[in-house]
């Protein structure tokens, strides 16, 4: 009874990575493409550029960072399909 | 300050080096030696040929007046790139597994290979991409005119910009047209781009850390200052913001040359998984000094400076001019990157989509067979490049050079974003038609055109100045930059919001209202369905290998075919042992023997996907010729069962006939025992009654009506012991006396006991003197009962006045041939079977007193003996031939 269980587990695994393959563009829609971007001038009173700065560079290090991980869960999975 | 013939010098030798970079690169793939060229580094680097002079130059200049803006042209093509699985992929798939050539090509092909679409789209990319390369042009001349603005030999922008696009040209037409490749890979160029990417990278990151710690001092002065002295974005969400990023990701995928190396260059699709970081990584890195550099240039230069050119001022004014000729080195390599692949790119669309079908067109009045399509192409290529560096350069020369390089190359963005609806919409819906297609494409790029291409020229090109402030034909609503009187202040965001709404629209509109083609359908579901039919693993070309053909051969052929078919191959190639080579002629005999087990059509793409550079793998194949040889195993035990299940059908039915002819038989055999018994017993009966009740009658009456009941009981015994004597023969429980003898004996036997009806008849009866001594083995007593059966009937039944029977035998090693001839009237060839039937009497022949059971019984006898009885037709009287083995395997019949 172990061996369907673990493969159907391995199936749902490699079935969320792919989905982790759709919520890294979402998420940086989410940062970049959304209202949420202006949250971080008007959480200050000063308005400082700076934040903004961080906060993209942040975030953009960030996607890069999770798309570097995903590339590689991906291309793992297709290589043992 | 460097001079400009240095300048000038600097430029040569670079485009020498890289033009060393590019022949070595093509070299080394002549040699196979691709596994460097086609890297995943070597792949991301000649993706980053987005970065041109816009972003090297554009982008400061951008930041400097409108502070964060700049960063949505990296942004968009970062979304994309992380999200590469559920597009990018999907795109590079189609690439390989179609063979697209251009964005033109996958849309032409998406539409059932639609020529007037390829068209459509390439003169739409070719007049977007012209002010994308006015831009490169514009931004070299502003760069050598940085150096050489105070020299006396400097040369004017217009030449400098002439001679920058015949250079550009030649590079491009030596190394983007020295062959044809199938996939419209070019690795020399490749290389060469991506040795530009890490040029313009090292130069801008110098530059900004020049700036960082030798301008300012340190990275928190310089965040003070960017602070202090950049725009401030009260909000950055705003439709401009948005507008700019998805048209800077679309770019990614519209742009031809950026469609040529995401895409057509790609040569494995494992590559997009390293870019999908490494490209947003690669951006970042470009974008880090762009705001460091642009405040320094507004801090140290003077009011008015040009800002584009702030990467190459900001050194200078310190005295930095190493590192403003690396700086201006970084720039050359951004502008001449995109102008090659660019120029590949649409020289290909609009060789392979006008210049080709327009010459297939006007060869029908030539000979076909002496023209060469490769030539056609390559010469087709070639001036194509140079047009569109020609267009480019015109572009420049209209607008004076005076345009902000950001706001050129927007321009463009929105040109090739027309492509976008048909494109998304051929990748992701099946019910998207060609109609839909060309009317989308139409609209979207007149208004395009028309609310932004033309007004670029401001008023200088075809649209006045008139029509640009009052409307076409004084129509206010038609003014270009407030269409239907919607007035939006920015003109980018006016064009995009008219022009892919009413693609859009119109595209999904005439899609619904048209059908497509059967070639549409088909081609919707290859690109809709693209990870249906392919795997997704390697991609890389696969050589078929002899081990892997022996495997799939086995699976379609059978172990025992294919060791044979394999054994007679190697043979002929002259190996004594293992599998032979993956020769074309081997490839070729097993492609036809296949085909005799899957088809040809199967058999011809099983061999063309594991000979081919398609994505199937060899296993997958495998697993196809598995599930193929389990069907035909299927297949043949089922038509195995059906043949049995039909032969036992046939048994039946031949039991069936057999025993309803027995029951016939024993029905007539009944039949004829009644009748031959009620013959005597009707006598028996009759001359009993007379003898019972005739009480006076005399002694000789009382002596022959006796003697008739006595003939009649005899004929009945008679008749009772043949029956019985033919019900044991035929159910083969008769006991044979299996005895050594001669065939004198035997013969002797039965002449002598038909002698007395000899004489009365008057026969006589030869016997062969080579007969006397023949030793066999047999029953003596069976065998000479046929003899005198034959002899009997021939003295019975011939109308002869001196009747002859003649025994004639031919001895053979292991049987004997005796034959029994008469010379009486014959048997005739109708009745020659009949005569071995029970009861059976001929017709002809007269009453003789016998019932009809002696040629049924010598025909048992011989078949118990092993051996056989005919009848022969002969010329003149009857003849029975007796196949009789000397020493028997007696057979119970």
């Amino acid at each position: 009874m172990s061996k369907p269980s673990s493969s159907i587990n391995k199936k749902r695994a490699k079935r969320k990575i792919k989905e982790l393959a759709f919520i890294l563009p979402a998420l940086g829609i989410f940062f970049f493409l959304t209202p949420f971007i202006n949250t971080i001038i008007t959480s200050d009173t000063s308005t400082d550029i700076r934040e903004l700065l961080y906060f993209i560079f942040g975030a953009w290090g960030l996607l890069i960072a999770g798309a570097y991980g995903l590339s590689r869960k991906l291309t793992n999975e297709e290589d043992k399909e | 300050m460097l001079s400009f013939n240095l300048l000038v010098s600097i430029c040569i030798i670079y485009v020498l080096f890289l033009f060393g970079v590019a022949a070595f690169a093509e070299r080394q793939a002549e040699k196979n030696k691709l596994s460097f060229l086609t890297s995943p580094i070597v792949y991301t680097l000649s993706i980053s040929v987005y970065c041109t002079a816009w972003t090297f130059y554009g982008a400061v200049g951008y930041a400097a007046q409108n502070g964060l803006e700049f960063l949505t042209i990296y942004l968009g093509p970062t979304l994309l790139f992380i999200g590469w699985w559920w597009l990018l992929r999907k795109l590079v798939r189609i690439g390989r597994k179609q063979r697209i050539t251009s964005i033109a090509d996958l849309i032409s092909s998406r539409y059932g290979k639609s020529n007037s679409l390829g068209v459509l789209v390439t003169l739409l990319a070719v007049i977007a991409s012209t002010p994308y390369i006015a831009l490169q042009l514009q931004s070299l001349t502003l760069s050598f005119a940085v150096f050489t603005s105070n020299s006396a030999n400097s040369a004017s922008p217009a030449i400098t910009a002439l001679f920058t696009a015949a250079g550009l040209a030649v590079f491009t037409i030596v190394f983007g047209t020295r062959n044809l490749d199938a996939n419209e890979q070019h690795h020399g160029v490749v290389t060469a781009i991506a040795v530009e990417a890490i040029v313009k990278l090292v130069a801008l990151l110098t530059v900004g850390i020049f700036v960082v710690w030798g301008v300012a001092d340190g990275p928190t002065d310089i965040m003070t200052r960017i602070s202090e002295k950049l725009p401030q974005n009260e909000t950055l969400f705003t439709p401009r913001w948005v507008t700019l990023i998805f048209l800077s990701a679309t770019a990614i995928i519209c742009l031809p040359r950026m469609f040529q190396v995401v895409v057509v260059e790609n040569s494995a699709e494992k590559h997009l998984a390293t870019a999908s970081w490494a490209f947003p990584l690669y951006m970042l890195l470009m974008c880090l000094f762009v705001l460091p550099i642009a405040v320094a240039g507004l801090d140290i230069l003077p009011e008015g400076s040009n800002p584009d050119l702030f990467v190459l001022t900001v050194p200078l004014a310190v005295g930095q001019e190493e590192l403003a000729a690396l700086a201006f080195l970084g720039g050359f390599s951004s502008a001449t990157s995109m102008v090659i692949v660019a120029a590949i790119a649409l020289s290909t669309m609009v060789s392979n989509h006008i210049v080709l079908p327009l010459w297939l067109y006007g060869a029908q009045s030539r000979n076909p067979e002496s023209d060469d399509v490769r030539s056609v192409l390559l010469r087709s290529r070639r001036i194509s490049i140079a047009g569109i560096l020609g267009l480019g350069y015109l572009y420049y020369i209209f607008t004076g050079g005076t345009t902000a390089l950001a706001s050129i190359g927007l321009i463009a963005f929105v040109g090739v974003a027309q492509i976008l609806p048909a494109l998304l919409g051929g990748l992701f819906w099946n019910n998207a038609t060609k109609s839909g297609a060309i009317v989308g494409l139409i609209l979207g790029f007149i208004l395009w055109i028309y609310t932004l291409f033309l007004p670029s020229f401001d008023g200088g090109f075809i649209l006045t100045k008139d029509v640009l402030d009052n409307g076409l034909f004084g129509f206010s609503a038609l003014r270009p930059q407030a269409l239907f009187g919607l007035n939006i202040d920015d003109p980018l965001i006016h064009a995009v919001f008219w022009s892919l709404s009413f693609n859009t629209l119109s595209f999904i509109t005439v899609s619904l209202l048209t059908t497509q083609k059967s070639l549409e359908q088909l081609q919707a579901v290859q690109f809709i369905n693209v990870f249906d039919h392919t795997s997704n693993r390697s991609t890389s070309r696969q050589i078929a290998t002899p081990e892997d053909l022996f495997i799939l051969s086995q699976r379609i052929l059978g172990r025992q075919e294919t060791t044979k078919l394999f054994n007679q191959i190697a043979e002929s190639q002259g190996k004594k042992s293992g599998l032979p080579d993956p020769t074309g002629a081997f490839i070729e005999t097993l492609e036809k023997e296949f085909s005799g087990s899957v088809g040809a059509a199967t058999a011809h793409a099983m061999i063309g996907q594991i000979t081919g550079s398609d994505s199937v793998s060899v296993e997958e194949l495998i697993a196809v010729a598995d599930e193929t040889a389990q069907i035909m195993e299927y297949s043949a035990r089922l038509e195995r069962q059906s043949k049995e299940l039909s032969k036992t059908a046939n048994e039946l039915r031949k039991a069936n006939d057999k025993l309803t002819k027995l029951s016939q038989q024993k029905d007539d055999f009944l039949s004829q025992v009644s009748h031959e018994l009620r013959t005597p017993m009707t006598s028996i009966r009759s001359f009993s009654e007379i003898l019972k009740n005739e009480e006076t009658i005399d002694s000789e009456k009382l002596k022959h009506f006796s003697s008739i009941i006595n003939e009649e009981s005899k004929r009945l015994t008679r008749l009772l012991d043949e029956i019985l004597d033919l019900s044991f023969l035929e159910s083969g429980r008769i006991k044979l006396n299996l005895v050594p003898t001669t065939l004198s004996d035997v013969l002797g036997k039965a002449i002598s006991a038909t002698q007395q009806l000899a004489e009365e008849k008057d026969a006589l009866i030869i016997s062969e003197p080579k007969a006397q001594n023949i030793q066999l083995i047999t029953d003596p007593d069976r065998l000479s009962q046929v003899f005198i059966n034959l002899i009997t009937n021939s003295i019975k039944y011939t109308n002869s006045k001196k009747p002859e029977i003649k025994i004639n035998c031919i001895d053979h090693e292991h049987y004997l041939d005796i034959s029994v001839l008469d010379n009486g009237p014959g048997i005739p060839e109708t009745e020659q079977e009949l005569i071995f039937e029970k009861f059976s009497r001929l017709n002809t022949k007269p009453a003789t007193g016998g019932v009809g059971l002696g040629l049924p019984i010598s025909l048992e006898i011989m078949q118990n003996l092993g051996g056989e009885l005919r009848c022969l037709p002969v010329l003149s009287g009857a003849e029975f031939r007796i196949n009789l083995p000397k020493y028997p395997i007696v057979t119970n019949n």
